[in-house]
């Protein structure tokens, strides 16, 4: 097969014995060289492709924690507070007070087939302070059609009062349905118990949707766009109609991305569930991995359910929530790793990490294995002697970089205080300690795009424009390995991605500026255009 | 058929932490004939015991429940299950559903009690009474463990029978202060398949004080020659308040020519023939180093010198 050049005005490898080079060699998929032109020719015959001449290449991005549940999500309106890009590459303003949202809801609603609810997602009233969205806020758009704004947590909905009359919600009993001092329901419904009456009535699933090629295409759109080339899907339950969806999916040619799911490993019994991994990767091609299990222990500090050490939330009383018991946690991760596995483990909260290090510990003094990589995720307050044992168990970490700009001023004043905020996602620290790490954005938590979270990294500056931490800061390039090589260690497949280095499959991100320009900021520089295996992707 | 109306499926909520013996309720339910064309949804992790026939002869099923991303959010998919439940050609007239060991339960008799084709039923709450001082103790359960006795009325009483009197007096009284209007119902011992599960208190069995250190720490033991298998569980189960893992090669006394792996977690034994020639030697993992520098003793002084001899 012929040999493709593109040149190039920069190539940043993160190979560290060869970390630039001006021509990038491609042969059957794989980088073939980086090295200058004449010395390529000694391979053969080549092809020049020149539409990149101008342009900056870089190991593609590696996503190491998000959700296909972004390929669903831009299906419903988008009513949150910051800008944000949809997968069709449609820009979102962010809304910012009361009228906006009506204003969105009632131009939404012209377009919108009679007799269906209006669903739309993204509010987060954590940044709403004094304007309470309510069922009267909302009649005013329309007090006939059914409207559900799903709150940015998840956790919550606001719902106008056909929706209450429809779901015969003021005549049930349930903490969650808010109620003023007269008794009547302000439009509020918190938690499932309260939220199942709407998903009931009107039959929303979003879990179920995210598993359908639909969402898997608007995924990897959305990923192509921000530079990935290869994503995980995090949670995925891989039934037989997932697995189905994701290998009919990804083998199409022009799929633009890797996708790795992790199995949920809360929704089986251990023995039934490795099985079911081992069966998955029987699937697996260049494009698809099976091979990795997500457990989820604790919940989200911005929701107050992460599970937090002394002292605590900083406005409310009371700690986070387990998914599970730590029996449990203890339990599967030894079953996971005696199962040769590799385990991705959500661990918010400190307590949740100590739970975890101490599981790791005992699995791995009864079953001693060379480079697991067992990879906690997230770890937003990892203390230093945590990190410490981290790296002595040998644990990656996948760090949450993006909650600095999203949440850091929330955080400061309202979760953890100024402190806990100082080491708030430690990306130095690790570095200092020579861990592995990647960072994630956990969309749709909050937005993808590796060079954004590889930013807040770098800057550590929150919406505000506040900075957090400087002793937590990391260099360009450190954040820019931890998009690329970073993130592929934790996956266990930096032998195939994460740098341009001869042998490994040749996907690339192609920018428009040169990300180490210390004059333009990393979240200003602009993707051009991905490879997959050498090919540009569409 | 058509015009009847439909009183909704019965709900029975069982709570209670791991181990405090929700699947033997469900099992005694079955048995005595209590459950008519019921279906289990379980929304816990450790092994599912319910025996298949048992099931089968109720003409119910089982639906095993995730929990979703804590992360981004919706609580699993448990309100999409009780959609679909409820939505089924023949939905069945019980659901029997067995709550992790994690739930606080008030929210989930909301839940039954408002979604609509549902009506919450029963409820109870299993409680070890054996593993209750020290879950309460434990900073990262009390809280939720306090939720449960203070939700749930009707609370079923298990593993008092080794306890002393006293002991079991001194939980109750605890147990009232949590819930005033606590209605007990004590259970007979549960028969646990597989090897013996004795409390911190096993007739017979030495007594290790939680307090001598909370550390985790690593011990691995030497088995010189086949040892007295049945004294050394019994060892491993009376150190339950402190053993968290032990496991090992050993060669029992009754069949010395054969290399044993042992794996012991709290409540659960299991013994598997090894191919081919292993070290005899044990390792422990627990909490306090003291605590397990006494339990190596013993199991050298007790299991392996008394085998011998
Ligand atoms: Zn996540």
């Amino acid at each position: 097969m012929a040999i493709t050049v593109y040149p190039a005005r920069h190539i940043h490898t993160m190979n560290p014995s060869q970390p630039s080079g001006g021509c990038l060699a491609v042969k059957d998929g794989r980088v073939l060289s980086l090295a200058p032109l004449d010395e390529i020719r000694a391979f053969g015959d080549v092809v020049v492709d020149e539409r990149f001449a101008d342009k900056v290449l870089m190991p593609g991005f590696v996503e190491g924690h998000s959700h296909a549940l972004e390929g669903v999500i831009w299906d419903y309106l988008y009513l949150g507070w910051f800008d944000k890009v949809a997968p069709d590459g449609q820009q979102w303003p962010g809304v910012r007070d009361a009228e906006s949202i009506q204003q969105r809801l009632a131009e939404n609603l012209q377009r919108h087939p009679s007799g269906q609810p209006l669903i739309a997602w993204g509010f987060d009233p954590i940044y709403f302070a004094g304007t309470r969205l309510d069922k009267r806020l909302l009649d005013a758009v329309s007090s006939e059609v059914p409207i559900v704004v799903m709150h940015a947590s998840l956790h919550v909905m606001t719902v106008n009062s056909a929706v209450i009359r429809a779901a015969e919600i003021a005549s049930k009993r349930v903490d969650g349905i808010v109620r003023n001092g007269a008794g009547e329901c302000s439009g509020e419904l918190q938690e499932m118990p309260a939220m199942h009456l709407v998903f009931d009535l009107y039959g929303i699933d979003l879990f179920e949707e995210a598993s359908r090629p639909h969402a898997l295409k608007q995924y990897a759109r959305a990923a192509r766009r921000e530079g990935i080339t290869t994503i995980t899907d995090l949670l995925n339950p891989l039934s037989e109609s997932a697995i189905e969806a994701m290998r009919e999916t990804t083998v199409a040619d022009d799929f633009p991305v890797r996708l790795v799911p992790a199995l949920n490993a809360l929704a089986w019994e251990p023995e039934a569930g490795s099985e079911r991994v081992r069966l998955a990767m029987q699937s697996n091609h260049d494009k698809l991995r099976f091979g990795i299990v997500k457990l989820v222990t604790d919940g989200a500090i911005q929701n107050f359910t992460a599970r937090l050490m002394w002292p605590g939330y900083l406005e409310v009383e009371g700690n986070g929530v387990w998914n599970a018991p730590p029996e449990t946690f203890h339990h599967m991760v030894q079953h996971y790793h005696q199962a040769g596995l590799q385990l991705h483990i959500h661990t918010n909260g400190d307590e949740a990490v100590e739970i975890i290090l101490d599981a790791l510990e005992e699995a791995l003094t009864l079953w001693p294995r060379p480079d697991h990589r067992h990879t906690l995720q997230h770890v937003q307050l990892i203390r230093q002697n945590q990190l410490y044992r981290a790296r002595a168990l040998g644990a990656c970490l996948n760090i949450f970089a993006n909650h600095i700009y999203y949440w850091g001023d929330i955080h400061r004043t309202r979760t953890l205080g100024f402190d806990r905020c100082q080491r708030l996602e430690p990306t130095a620290s690790a570095d200092r300690l020579g861990i592995t790490f990647g960072i994630h954005c956990d969309a749709p938590v909050t937005p993808l795009s590796p060079l954004f979270t590889a930013h807040c990294a770098h800057t550590r500056q929150t919406a505000s424009g506040d900075i957090l931490g400087t002793a937590e800061t990391i260099s360009r390039a450190r954040a820019l390995e931890a998009i690329t090589l970073g993130a592929a260690r934790t996956l266990h497949m930096d032998h195939c991605i994460g740098s341009l280095e001869p042998g490994k499959w040749a996907d690339v991100a192609v920018l428009d500026n040169d990300p180490l320009d210390p004059a333009l900021p990393l979240s200003a520089v602009k993707v051009h255009a991905t490879l997959l295996a050498g090919v540009p992707t569409r | 058929m058509s015009g009847q109306v439909v009183p909704g499926i019965a709900v029975h909520l069982l709570c209670g932490f791991l181990g405090s013996g929700k699947t033997t309720r469900i099992n005694t339910l079955i048995r005595r004939g209590e459950l008519h064309d019921a279906l289990f949804l379980v929304n816990d992790f450790g092994s599912l015991n319910i025996d298949a026939e048992l099931i089968e002869s109720s003409e119910g099923g089982v639906l095993r429940l995730s929990n979703g991303c804590a992360c981004c959010g919706i609580s699993g998919n448990l309100s999409a299950q009780l959609s679909g439940v409820r939505r089924w050609q023949r939905p069945p007239r019980q659901l029997v559903f067995e709550a992790s060991g994690v739930a606080r339960p008030r929210p989930l008799m909301q839940l039954f009690d408002a979604a609509g084709g549902y009506r919450l039923d029963r409820v109870e709450l299993l409680v070890d009474l054996s593993a209750l001082d020290n879950l309460l103790r434990d900073a990262s359960v009390s809280d939720i463990v306090a939720a449960q006795l203070g939700d749930i009325d009707d609370m079923l009483i298990n593993r008092w029978q080794a306890m002393t009197n006293a002991a079991c007096q001194e939980e109750i009284r605890r147990i009232t202060e949590w819930n005033s209007g606590a209605r007990l119902q004590w259970l007979e011992p549960l028969e646990d398949s597989g090897a013996p599960r004795a409390g911190a208190t096993a007739v017979g069995g030495p007594s290790f004080p939680v307090d001598a250190g909370t550390e985790l720490v690593t011990r691995s033991v030497g088995l010189s020659g086949p040892l007295d298998c049945e004294r050394l569980l019994l060892l491993l189960d009376a150190a339950r308040p402190v053993l968290l893992r032990a496991k090992g090669f050993l060669r029992s006394r009754d069949a010395p020519e054969i290399a044993q792996l042992l794996q012991w977690t709290p409540g659960q034994a299991r013994l598997t023939v090894q191919q081919g020639d292993k070290p005899a030697m044990l390792v422990l993992i627990g909490k306090g180093e003291r605590n397990l520098e006494r339990l190596a003793a013993l199991i050298e002084t007790e299991v392996t010198l008394a085998g011998s001899a």
